[in-house]
C-alpha cells in the first residue's frame, strides 16, 4: 500500500507539474500574441502602417547546417516584412492577424483545432489550405512557438506499427503490436507518454504500399522486434516528431527504406536532417543518426537487377539529384554522395518493387534480413 | 463674333503656334470698355511679342483685321499689367466693337488655347470703368511629344488635389499618353469646298489628379471631359458626334458607365472642355469616401496640306464639316481612341480591386485586434493598449475631482453611495478649477472613440486633468489613481449619458466599470491607406 500510496503522489504530481507547465506555457504563447497585436496598435498610434516582420523560411541563406542538428536557420537570418498598406501583402497581414486572434482564443480556452478546421471556418476568406498551413507555420516561426502548442494541429496521414506502446493525453492507450493493421500516428505527439518498446531498431519506410507489404509479412516479428513508420511520402510534421521522440526515448538505431531515386532521397533527408521550410524547428524534428539501408542505388548493380526494370530519368529527376548533390549535408557523408554518383551516372532510377522481379517476399525475407544482420546500411 | 474672328485669325497669323517648332513669347488681349462716358463700344487690343512673332510682317496682320474697325496709332491700353508685353510688342492690333465682347467666352478661348501652346505666355487684360481684372496663363514646361503640346499642370484641369498622406507634397501635374494616330479620310464635300491634304487625329489622355503618389488612395472615376482642337491648336468646338460617349470605350468591361453630362459653368479657374460625361461604377465597385479622378481626352486635329497653308478659310471649312468627317471616320475612331483609354480603364479597375482587396484586409485585421485585445484578461496588455491608444501623452491623468469624491465619501451616507458627486452639487461642478465632471462618467462612448479624438483630448491645461472644452459627449478615459492598481478591464457595454457611476467601494478606484479599449483606427499611411468603413 505505500507503493501504492507513492505512485498515486507521483501521478498527481505529474498531473500537477503537467499543469503547470501548461499555464506556464499557455501564457508565455498569449503574451507572444500580445506583443504583436500591441506592436500593430503602436505603429497604429504613430500614425505608420502596421507590419509583420517574418524569417524567410524557405531561403537557404537563411539555414546552416550542423551535422548534429542538420539544417537549422541562422541566428541573424534575413527577414520580410508583411505590410498593411500594400494590396499585394495587406490580405496576408490581415489573415496573419485573424488566425493569430483564432489561436489567441483557443489557447485562452485550452482548445484545439486542426489546419483543416481552421479552413473550414471562413474557407471564402481563406481561399485556399495551403494558404492556412503557410500561414501558420510562419507564426509559429514568427513567435518561435512549436505549432503543436499554438493548439493547432494537423492531421496526420503517417502509420506506426511494432514493438510500441503508449498512452496519449486524453489517456488511451495505444499498442501498436498488433501485426495486422497499423497505427496512425498521434496528433498530438507531445502529449503522449509511458512510451515502451522492445524494439532492436527502428524502420522508417517511404512509401504506404512497401509499409503495407512488410506488415503483411509481419516483418515486425520476424527479425527482431522493430518499430516501423512510414509518412506515405513525404512526412508531415507529426510524423518526424513521432520520429524524433522515439530516437529521444529509446535510442535504437534508425533506419530509411526508400526507393532509389532522387525524391525517396529528398525525403530520407528530411527525416534525417530537416527541412528549409521548418528549420526554425530542427532541433524537434531531426534525427542526424538516421542510417540509410536502402535501395541503394549501388544495390542495383550488385543484385544485377535487370536494366528493363529500371526507369529513365526525367528532366525533373535531373534536377532534383543535382539540387541534392548541392546541398551542406551531402558533403559530409562521403558514402551517401557516392550512391548519388552512382545514380547521377546511370540516369536511372528504381523503386523498393523492383525487387519483386527477384522474387515475391524478396524485401522481407532476404533484403531486409541481410542488409541488417551485416551491415549494408550507410 | 466679330471679335471671335478677329482673335481667331490673329492666332492664325501667328500661325508658328501651330506648327512643331516651339516658339516662345507672349500674347495679350486686353479690352477695355468706359460705359460711364456714356460710350457703348470697347476697344480690343491684340499684341504678340517674343520668338513667335519671327518672320511675320505687319502686313499679315491686315488680313486678320478684315471687318472691324482698326484704330491707327497708340492703341487705348489702360492697364499697367500690360505694359511688360507692349513694350516688346513687334505686332499689334487695335481695333473697336460695337458692343463688349463675351469676356467669359473670351478667357475661356485663350485658356483653352494656352493649354496646348505651354511655350507661350497669354495674358487678358479686361478694364472696365477703370477696374481692372487680368489673368496670365505663363509660360510652362509642358508635354510635347510627336508634334503635340500640352500643359501639364493639373491646377488647369482640377481644382483639389488630394494630399499624399505623411506630408508627401502631392502631385501636380497630368501624365497623358499618346495614342495613335487616327487618320480621317476627308469626305467629298469638304474637298468641294476646298479642303485638301489629309487629316489626321491624335488623341492624347490623361488621369486628373495623379494619385501616383499615393497608389493606396482610394479613388474612382468621376467623369471624362474631351479637349477638342484644330491643326493650328485652336480650340474647336465639338460637335454632336460627340455627344454619346458609348463608342469611345468599352466601358461595360471595366465596370463603368457613361453617359453624356450637361455643360455647366465650370470653375473659373478650370479648362471649361468640349464636352463631359459622368462616369459610374457597376454594382461591385468599391464603396466609401474616395476621391474622384476625371479622365481628360485631348483629341489634335492634324492637317497635312503641301499645297495650302491652314488658314482661316480652311479652319471655317473643317469646322463646317466636322461632324460628316468624324461620322464618317466612327469605327477607326472608335479603334483608336480604346487604344489609347482601354489600358488607362484596365488600370483604374486594377486600382479599385487592389484598394477593395485592402479595405477587405484591413477590416479584418481591425476585428482580428479588435477580438484580441476584447478578450484578453492580462491588465498589463489591456493598459498598454490603452496607453498606446491614448497617443503621445502616455500618462493618464489623475481625476482631481476621484479624490474629492473619495474624501467627501467618507462623509456621505451608504444610501448616496454609488452615484456620480457631481449630482451632489446643485450649482454644479465647482467653477474656476477647471475639472470637468465628465471625468466622473465611465466613458461608455469610450468604444466609439477614434485616434483622433483621443489625440485632441489629450493635451492638459492643468497638469493632471483634462480641460473640460476639449471634452465631447464622448468623454475620454476616465483616470485611475496610481496608487490603486486598475481592475482587470472587460468589455462594457455602452451605457446611457446620465447613468450615474461610482465605484463599488472607496478603496477601489472609481472605475468600478471597466474601460474597453477603443477599437484601433488605420490612419491612411504614407502610401495611402484607405481606413477601414
Amino acid at each position: 500500500s505505500f507503493a501504492k500510496i507513492k505512485i498515486q503522489s507521483r501521478t498527481r504530481s505529474y498531473h500537477m507539474i503537467h499543469f503547470i507547465n501548461f499555464l506556464c506555457f499557455s501564457a508565455e504563447v498569449l503574451e507572444a500574441i500580445e506583443n504583436v497585436i500591441l506592436d500593430v496598435l503602436k505603429s497604429l498610434a504613430q500614425n505608420k502602417a502596421p507590419v509583420l516582420t517574418l524569417a524567410r523560411r524557405s531561403d537557404w541563406r537563411n539555414i546552416e547546417f550542423k551535422d548534429s542538428v542538420g539544417l537549422q536557420m541562422i541566428p541573424h537570418y534575413a527577414t520580410k516584412q508583411i505590410r498593411s498598406d500594400c494590396p499585394r501583402s495587406a490580405p496576408k497581414f490581415a489573415l496573419m492577424l485573424k488566425i493569430l486572434s483564432m489561436i489567441y482564443k483557443m489557447v485562452q480556452s485550452n482548445t484545439y483545432a486542426t489546419k483543416r478546421d481552421i479552413y473550414y471556418s471562413d474557407t471564402l476568406l481563406f481561399g485556399s489550405q495551403s494558404v492556412v498551413d503557410n500561414i501558420i507555420n510562419d507564426i509559429s516561426c514568427m513567435l518561435r512557438i512549436p505549432r503543436r502548442s499554438l493548439h493547432v494541429l494537423s492531421t496526420t496521414k503517417g502509420f506506426v506499427a511494432g514493438n510500441l506502446s503508449y498512452i496519449e493525453e486524453d489517456g488511451t492507450k495505444v499498442n501498436c503490436t498488433c501485426s495486422a493493421t497499423a497505427v496512425t500516428v498521434p496528433s498530438n505527439v507531445q502529449g503522449i507518454k509511458n512510451l515502451i518498446s522492445h524494439a532492436k531498431f527502428m524502420l522508417i519506410v517511404e512509401k504506404d504500399a512497401t509499409f503495407q507489404r512488410l506488415l503483411d509479412d509481419d516483418f515486425c516479428n520476424k527479425l527482431s522486434p522493430c518499430i516501423m513508420i512510414t509518412g506515405r511520402g513525404v512526412p508531415d510534421l507529426n510524423t518526424r516528431l513521432l520520429v524524433r521522440k522515439l530516437w529521444d526515448s529509446f535510442q535504437i538505431p534508425i533506419f530509411t527504406l526508400m526507393d532509389a531515386d532522387p525524391h525517396g532521397i529528398e525525403i530520407m533527408c528530411i527525416y534525417k536532417y530537416g527541412s528549409v521550410s521548418m528549420s526554425f524547428e530542427a532541433h524537434h524534428l531531426t534525427v542526424p543518426s538516421i542510417k540509410w539501408l536502402g535501395l541503394l542505388p549501388s544495390d542495383l548493380q550488385r543484385l544485377n537487377i535487370r536494366k528493363d526494370a529500371l526507369i529513365p530519368f526525367t528532366k525533373r529527376d535531373q534536377n532534383k539529384l543535382a539540387s541534392i548533390q548541392k546541398r551542406p549535408y551531402i558533403a559530409c557523408q562521403p558514402t551517401w554522395k557516392k550512391e548519388l554518383e552512382i545514380m547521377a551516372a546511370s540516369k536511372l532510377k528504381a523503386e523498393i518493387q523492383v525487387l519483386t522481379s527477384l522474387s515475391s517476399d524478396y524485401l522481407s525475407r532476404v533484403y531486409l534480413p541481410n542488409k541488417l544482420q551485416f551491415g549494408g546500411w550507410v | 463674333m466679330a471679335d471671335q474672328a478677329v482673335l481667331e485669325r490673329f492666332l492664325l497669323v501667328l500661325r508658328p503656334l501651330g506648327s512643331g517648332e516651339q516658339r516662345r513669347g507672349s500674347l495679350l488681349v486686353a479690352l477695355a470698355a468706359e460705359r460711364d462716358t456714356g460710350q457703348s463700344g470697347c476697344t480690343i487690343t491684340v499684341a504678340a511679342a517674343g520668338d513667335l512673332t519671327h518672320g511675320i510682317g505687319t502686313e499679315a496682320l491686315q488680313g486678320a483685321a478684315r471687318g472691324v474697325l482698326v484704330l491707327p496709332g497708340a492703341p487705348h491700353v489702360p492697364a499697367p499689367c500690360c505694359g511688360h508685353i507692349l513694350h516688346r510688342a513687334r505686332l499689334r492690333l487695335a481695333f473697336q466693337l460695337w458692343a463688349p465682347p463675351d469676356c467669359v467666352w473670351l478667357r475661356q478661348f485663350l485658356h483653352k488655347t494656352s493649354v496646348v501652346h505651354p511655350e507661350v505666355e497669354f495674358h487678358l487684360c479686361v478694364s472696365l470703368n477703370g477696374a481692372v481684372a487680368s489673368h496670365t496663363y505663363g509660360w510652362e514646361s509642358g508635354w510635347t511629344p510627336a508634334g503635340v503640346r500640352l500643359r501639364v499642370q493639373s491646377r488647369h484641369f482640377a481644382l483639389s488635389r488630394p494630399a499624399a498622406p505623411g506630408g508627401a507634397p502631392p502631385c501636380s501635374r497630368i501624365h497623358p499618353t499618346l495614342g495613335p494616330p487616327i487618320r480621317l479620310p476627308v469626305p467629298p464635300p469638304s474637298v468641294a469646298a476646298g479642303l485638301g491634304g489629309e487629316l489626321s487625329l491624335v488623341p492624347a489622355a490623361a488621369l486628373c489628379p495623379c494619385l501616383r503618389r499615393a497608389p493606396n488612395w482610394p479613388s474612382r472615376l468621376d467623369a471624362i471631359t474631351l479637349f477638342l482642337y484644330d491643326p493650328a491648336g485652336l480650340p474647336a468646338a465639338a460637335p454632336r458626334f460627340f455627344q454619346d460617349p458609348s463608342w469611345m470605350a468599352d466601358w461595360e468591361q471595366f465596370g463603368f458607365i457613361a453617359a453624356p453630362r450637361a455643360q455647366t459653368e465650370g470653375e473659373e479657374e478650370l479648362v471649361t472642355p468640349d464636352a463631359t460625361y459622368t462616369v459610374q461604377e457597376g454594382a461591385g465597385g468599391p464603396s466609401g469616401d474616395r476621391h474622384p479622378q476625371t479622365l481628360l481626352l485631348f483629341l489634335f486635329l492634324q492637317h497635312e496640306d503641301p499645297f495650302q497653308a491652314y488658314d482661316a478659310g480652311t479652319r471655317l471649312v473643317l469646322l463646317q464639316h466636322m461632324e460628316q468627317t468624324l461620322w464618317s471616320s466612327r469605327p477607326a475612331l472608335a479603334r483608336g481612341l480604346r487604344t489609347l483609354v482601354h489600358p488607362m480603364l484596365g488600370e483604374l479597375r486594377r486600382r479599385h480591386e487592389a484598394q477593395q482587396r485592402l479595405a477587405r484586409s484591413l477590416s479584418v485585421a481591425l476585428d482580428a485586434v479588435t477580438a484580441v485585445v476584447a478578450g484578453s484578461t492580462s491588465s498589463r496588455f489591456r493598459q498598454g493598449c490603452l496607453r498606446t491608444m491614448q497617443g503621445p501623452h502616455r500618462s493618464i491623468p489623475v481625476c482631481r475631482g476621484d479624490r474629492w469624491r473619495r474624501r467627501k465619501m467618507r462623509r456621505v451616507p451608504r444610501a448616496a453611495r454609488g452615484r456620480c458627486c457631481c449630482r451632489r452639487w446643485p450649482n454644479g461642478w465647482p467653477k474656476g478649477r477647471g475639472w470637468s465632471p465628465s471625468l466622473c462618467h465611465v466613458p461608455a462612448q469610450f468604444t466609439q472613440f477614434t485616434q483622433s479624438q483621443l489625440v485632441l483630448a489629450a493635451p492638459v491645461r492643468f497638469p493632471q486633468l483634462v480641460p473640460v472644452s476639449l471634452v465631447g459627449p464622448s468623454a475620454t478615459v476616465a483616470p485611475h489613481s496610481p496608487s490603486h492598481p486598475s481592475p482587470p478591464l472587460v468589455p462594457v457595454l455602452p451605457a446611457a449619458p446620465s447613468s450615474p457611476v461610482g465605484p463599488s467601494s472607496p478603496s477601489h478606484s472609481h472605475l468600478s466599470r471597466s474601460v474597453p479599449v477603443p477599437p484601433p483606427h488605420f490612419p491612411a499611411s504614407s502610401q495611402g491607406v484607405a481606413p477601414p468603413p
